[in-house]
């Protein structure tokens, strides 16, 4: 009994110590998070604070930016630029407005053209905002030179010609597009130069950006399509091909026709798809005599192009084809023969009037109908 | 004139209001296809210009409907040049159709003309 006397006054202290070094770790615990919160909450109140100020003055800048412009759009007085730039004087010493000034004219160039467009430009000028364009396009970061490159072949700064085409070969993709979208909106076809030497692929949608880019034709533009013809950059060649087809370069018929042998099989898609543009009397058959060793993709194509460009002296080919086992071949062969011949030669042709053949020959019926 | 502008742009919303007040017309604006057909409604202009990409309702949808109850003028302003598009927009009956980039002072020649048909009626 003494003996578990003393133990206990020997344990209630250690227990007490216990719990109150416990009671300790919480209310130090407590007091970190309280204080953790208080911290957080002053900081989002500072963020929030600042960013409200941020805003309230991005705000009142883009008003001003806004009437800087709309007065500028319609003004016809060549001196208005100047006076209205000193009168944004102390504006146009924040960084802040000259970008919202930059981002406004370049979005509103987009929309505008002749003299308005021309207006944009000046007032570009007379603040002197090329500078920065210019540092942007000097950054080492790859998206401020994309859109410094953008910028200035928006406002027409081909003082930057030189320096934006050394980016039309960057190794990074966007600097790269907006860099060869600049050179040719500067320079039209000149601006396609850098074909002679980019070694990255021109991807589909670039290829469409600079076909929308380039505008009318060039009298001298099949030379330099010959050029890029023989690329070693398949992609290049490609595009070539796509500026044969629309500008509809005849002179470049056998350049284009020697890309039917190109070992990729996509050059030689493109290339027959081209030749349906600038055929001449023996297209259809050479046509007919690569046909049987394309896959495919190629012999769809073929047959897509001999229902434009084909004559009477394809038609055996064209039976052959229409008998295929393959129905997609059938159908194409078949639309060929409707067209090369017409649609009752093409019933007589018809191997039976159950599935698939009743239904090939409705499906053409019909297109032909629309 | 009394003419409706239907545009998300803010920045051509209202360069375009300020250069047609200018010319002395009565501007009615609206940032969205449905506000526009509202407006339309409340306020029967005599001119309409319309974008054609905008919220809820398209400049195509504005045209489709303002044309099944009345015949007045409607011009397309748009980004969109595509010939499907155009096409789509005359045979939905629309009186003229602009590219952007436009020139303004072209738009207010187009104007004047609507302006003088509208005084011949």
């Amino acid at each position: 009994m003494g003996h578990s006397l003393i133990t206990i006054s020997i344990q209630l202290p250690d227990a007490s110590s216990f719990l109150s070094s416990e009671t300790h770790s919480l209310i130090k615990a407590v007091i970190f998070l309280l204080a953790l919160m208080t911290g957080l909450l002053v900081y989002i109140l500072i963020s929030l604070l600042f960013k409200n100020r941020r805003e309230r003055l991005r705000k009142r800048l883009s008003r001003i930016t806004d009437l800087l412009i709309q007065r500028m759009l319609f003004n016809e007085d060549q001196e208005f630029a100047g006076n209205l730039t000193s009168g944004a004087g102390r504006f146009l010493k924040l960084k802040t407005f000259r970008n919202l000034l930059i981002e406004e004219l370049v979005r509103a160039k987009k929309n505008f053209s002749g003299v308005a467009a021309n207006n944009l430009q000046l007032l570009y000028q007379e603040c002197d905002l090329s500078n920065d364009s210019y540092q942007k396009l000097v950054s080492r970061r790859w998206y401020l030179k994309a859109m410094g490159i953008q910028e200035l072949a928006e406002m027409g700064q081909n003082k930057s010609f030189d320096l934006i085409f050394e980016l039309t070969n960057h190794s990074n993709e966007q600097v790269r597009m907006e860099a060869q979208n600049a050179v040719v909106k500067f320079s039209g076809l000149t601006g396609l130069n850098f074909l002679d030497f980019l070694t990255y692929p021109l991807s589909d949608w670039q290829q469409i950006q600079l076909i929308n880019q380039l505008g009318d034709v060039d009298q001298n533009a099949s030379d330099y399509i010959r050029k890029w013809i023989g690329s070693s950059n398949n992609s290049v060649v490609i595009f070539s091909l796509k500026l044969a087809a629309r500008y509809h370069h005849f002179e470049l018929h056998d350049r284009v026709a020697l890309c039917l042998t190109h070992p990729s099989e996509e050059v030689r898609y493109h290339a027959i798809k081209t030749l349906k543009e600038i055929f001449d009397e023996n297209t259809s058959a050479n046509l007919v005599k690569l046909y049987d060793a394309e896959g495919l993709r190629n012999q769809l194509v073929i047959l897509e192009v001999l229902q434009n460009i084909g004559t009477e002296k394809e038609l055996p080919f064209l039976e052959r084809e229409f008998t295929r086992d393959q129905n997609e071949i059938r159908l194409a062969a078949g639309r060929a023969i409707a067209r090369v011949a017409d649609m009752q030669y093409l019933e007589s042709r018809s191997v039976s009037t159950e599935y698939p053949w009743t239904e090939i020959i409705q499906q053409i019926k019909g297109e032909l109908r629309k | 004139m009394k003419i409706l502008i239907a545009e998300d742009d803010l920045l051509m919303l209202k360069t375009l209001e300020y250069r047609l007040k200018k010319d002395g017309h009565e501007v009615i604006v609206s940032r969205d296809g449905m506000e526009a057909l509202e407006k339309i409604e409340e306020a029967s202009p005599d001119l309409i210009i319309t974008d054609i990409m905008m919220p809820y309702s398209s400049g195509l949808e504005i045209a489709g409907a303002v044309r099944q109850k009345s015949s007045t003028p409607i011009i397309i302003l748009s980004g969109m040049g595509q010939e499907n598009v155009v096409l789509e927009a005359f045979k939905l009956g629309v009186d003229d159709y602009i590219t952007k980039p436009f020139s303004p002072n072209e738009l207010i020649v187009r104007v004047r003309r609507f302006m003088f048909a509208n005084a011949v009626r």
